[in-house]
């Protein structure tokens, strides 16, 4: 079926509305409902942080190691559940304005993980205010201002990172800073640096480290060594490791290994939808389905007024269901909140798409200012510069 | 305690890039009809795992048999967490047996329940599931009574929702009783439709205001200025509860202060004269977004939409004319004197523009220059 058919029959699927279940009681009591953190004995520390939790809910140092369990946990599995965890379990000390710091960078963090940047910025302010060592808040305020744009601030805070037992975060950090105003290779030169330096560092470091990476090396235009970055560290790969590598796959136009690789690695929305979008590239049969789902789930978002799917539900109507003004409204109140590159190529892809060239002008703008310099977004402001002009 | 720290650094510095996500959702859906209710609350497999530790085998996965080896505890559970009915002593719920759906591509345990249920008064519903384990839980409730459905979405904040009884015309009597509130406690309301009527009992001739011509004359253009700006802020109010148009509070806020002062100076050296209609209505369409703006404190029915916005409008339409009866006669009476003209006109019309302006230039900075504002 040709690509533009299946588009249209999608886009016709969702006129017939969510799908309605009814109530069943299932027949076989090995059928699997959901699937959870596996227990004590295997996982990742969840559980038991959990039961200590249970077993003395007052217990602020409980409390807190829960938090920093389900806020990992969260992070790994992009599932905000584990943050609304977290929240719950710090309610009895966030109401004081004294609460302790531990519960103040906590409660900061699950801000920054709902998107409420504003409150999230104001907390560490104060926090960085009171101990301006503080790494944690400082590497948290520099992701904050990354996101919202502000790559020449968020290098401020990575640089007051000077501990040298930090040197691959702090390293980290800067890289990403750096890649926001122009400076990508250099940060890639200084993070491979740290990476030899470091040597076998902590695995979740590491990872993340090479996330960065494979980020810098796709902003100079190096997709497919940014691909085997990825690649040669598979292994305990988290969502958002398999979502970096998913992206990376599709603009390779590779979309056959992205079902490959994100097969049987459950359902968190940024997953579906790469999945979906390989579909459609590949014409299979399952891009109905997983249409239909994304679609509900975006419905139940905005039926319970939770806004955190914006990026994503603009990418699905833009490159799954055809509706280029949708995607380019979205973008535009996307892009109002977070300024990270893929909200940004999103809203110059979307103007561009719905014949709206205008509409990309705050980003160009961003752009020009910043001196972003990023492979992915230079076509298409060449291409928008020149519908303007 | 330092590689914690720097994980963590790492880790929490990392949340940012988190893309979109499965929220945690519960739906509760009842019928009240015939002194009975009927419904159910589902709620994802996952969410009550982590709230009752469902994986017996500690396998990663919660199957339907672990699921029915605590079949009875379960039950009386979730119907723990719903209250329908009377608010002081809601209806005993007997538990159907479980059975599993689907939304959005995640599994649901259903716990069915029905009971009696015939409140005396306004129908009560209390949602209070998982809010204290995960906050970012959101729980959307259905409720059909009287042949009218209602749907609200419960957060830790909100978990509790009365329904009026008796549908729509309760509804807009509701909202009327709110209408007239609304613009009772609306003091930069009032107090633009006080400026407009200080200037309405006088009008312009030979280069000096002279009182109108007759009582007449005056209820008349107090009736036009009225009217204009009930119509203007219907509109205006109707685009913003409807979500057709929304602008930002601080600047509406603002913006009628501005309209206080501009009104009041108009009465000093007048722009816009013999035809204070018109300012009433042009000024009316910014006052409308203003009771937009406390209009969506109240939460609005989704079934009685229409009813409930008509019946706000009339309510305020109400409460204006009160204000109106009582000020007008004062003010018709102190037109005929020499010193209204002269004096009290103009001072009180410099001082109604000192206080819009401080409001103005507050509103704008985000201080308190007066002790209302």
């Amino acid at each position: 079926m040709p690509r533009s058919a299946l588009v249209s029959l999608l886009a016709v699927a969702l006129l017939a509305g969510p799908a309605a279940a009814a109530p069943v009681r299932p027949a076989d009591d090995a059928e699997i409902l959901a699937s959870v953190p596996a227990g004590l004995g295997g996982g990742t520390g969840f559980r038991a942080a959990e039961a200590a939790h249970r077993a003395a809910p007052d217990d602020l140092d409980a409390a807190v190691a829960f938090a920093r369990a389900a806020v990992e946990e969260g992070r790994t599995r992009s599932d905000p559940r584990f943050y609304g965890r977290a929240a719950a379990a710090l309610a009895p000390w966030s109401a004081a304005t004294d609460a302790p710091r531990d519960v103040r960078i906590l409660r900061a963090v699950i801000a920054q993980a709902g998107h409420d940047f504003a409150a999230a910025r104001a907390a560490l302010d104060v926090l960085i205010g009171e101990n301006p060592a503080d790494l944690q808040a400082r590497l948290s305020r520099a992701s904050i201002r990354m996101v919202t744009g502000d790559g020449a601030g968020a290098a401020e805070d990575c640089a007051a990172v000077r501990d040298p037992r930090a040197l691959l975060p702090a390293t980290v950090c800067r890289a990403r800073a750096a890649a926001l105003v122009g400076q990508a290779e250099a940060g890639l030169a200084a993070l491979r640096r740290a990476m030899s330096a470091v040597g076998t560092a902590d695995p979740a470091q590491r990872r993340f480290a090479a996330l960065v990476e494979a980020e810098l090396l796709a902003s100079l235009g190096r997709p497919e060594e940014a691909e085997r970055v990825l690649a040669a560290d598979a292994a305990g790969a988290g969502v958002p490791d398999l979502a970096a590598r998913a992206d990376l796959l599709l603009d390779l136009d590779r979309p056959d290994e992205v079902l490959a690789l994100l097969d049987g690695h459950g359902d968190a929305d940024v997953l579906l939808l790469a999945r979906l979008r390989a579909a459609v590239a590949l014409d299979d049969t399952r891009a109905a389905d997983w249409t239909r789902l994304l679609s509900d789930r975006f419905a139940a978002a905005a039926e319970a007024g939770v806004a955190l799917h914006r990026r994503e539900e603009a990418r699905f109507r833009l490159s799954v269901t055809g509706d280029a003004a949708g995607a380019l409204a979205l973008a535009r109140d996307n892009w109002a909140v977070q300024k990270e590159v893929a909200d940004t190529r999103l809203l110059l892809e979307a103007a561009l798409a719905a014949g709206d060239p205008s509409a990309a002008e705050p980003a160009l703008r961003h752009i020009r200012n910043t001196g972003l310099d990023d492979a992915r977004l230079r076509p298409l402001v060449t291409r928008l510069q020149g519908e303007n002009s | 305690m330092l590689r914690l720290a720097l994980a963590l650094g790492l880790g929490l510095a990392a949340a940012a890039p988190a893309a979109a996500h499965t929220q945690s959702y519960g739906y509760l859906t009842a019928t009240l009809a015939d002194g009975r209710v009927d419904g159910r609350l589902e709620l994802a497999v996952r969410d009550l795992d982590a709230l009752a530790g469902l994986d017996g085998d500690g396998d990663g996965s919660v199957t339907w048999g672990e699921v029915r080896a605590r079949e009875t505890e379960l039950r009386s559970t979730i119907l723990g967490m719903v209250a329908i009915g009377d608010e002081a002593s809601p209806c005993a719920l007997d538990p159907a047996p479980l059975a599993v759906d689907t939304h959005a591509g995640e599994t649901y345990l259903v716990a069915g329940f029905s009971g009696a249920c015939a409140p005396a008064g306004p129908i009560a519903i209390g949602y209070d599931a998982l809010f204290d384990l995960d906050a970012t839980h959101r729980g959307i409730v259905t409720v059909t009574a009287d042949g009218e459905t209602r749907t609200a979405v419960m957060t830790p904040d909100a978990r509790s929702l009365a329904l009026e009884a008796g549908g729509a015309w309760s509804t807009a009597l509701t909202f009327v009783a709110s209408g007239i509130h609304h613009i009772w406690i609306g003091y930069d309301h009032i107090l633009f439709l006080v400026t407009l009527m200080l200037g309405a009992v006088v009008v312009r001739r030979d280069g000096r205001w002279q009182p109108v011509d007759g009582t007449g004359r005056a209820l008349l253009e107090v009736a036009r200025i009225v009217t204009a700006f009930t119509a203007a802020h219907s509109v205006t109010l109707a685009l913003a509860a409807l979500d057709v148009v929304r602008l930002p509070v601080p600047l509406i806020e603002a913006a009628i202060a501005a309209t206080i002062s501009l009104a009041a100076l108009n009465t000093i050296w007048p722009l816009v004269t013999g035809r204070l209609w018109m300012l009433a209505f042009g000024f009316g369409l910014i006052h409308g977004f203003g009771f937009a703006n406390v209009l969506a404190e109240v939460a609005l029915p989704a079934g009685d939409l229409v009813t409930a916005l008509l019946s706000f409008n009339v309510g305020v339409e109400i409460g204006q004319l009160a204000i109106v009866a009582v000020v007008l006669p004062v003010l018709v009476v102190a037109a005929r004197t020499t010193l209204y003209p002269k004096v009290a006109l103009p001072a009180l019309s410099l001082v109604i523009a000192g206080i819009g302006f401080c409001w103005l230039v507050g509103r704008t900075l985000g201080v308190e220059i007066l002790p209302i504002g």
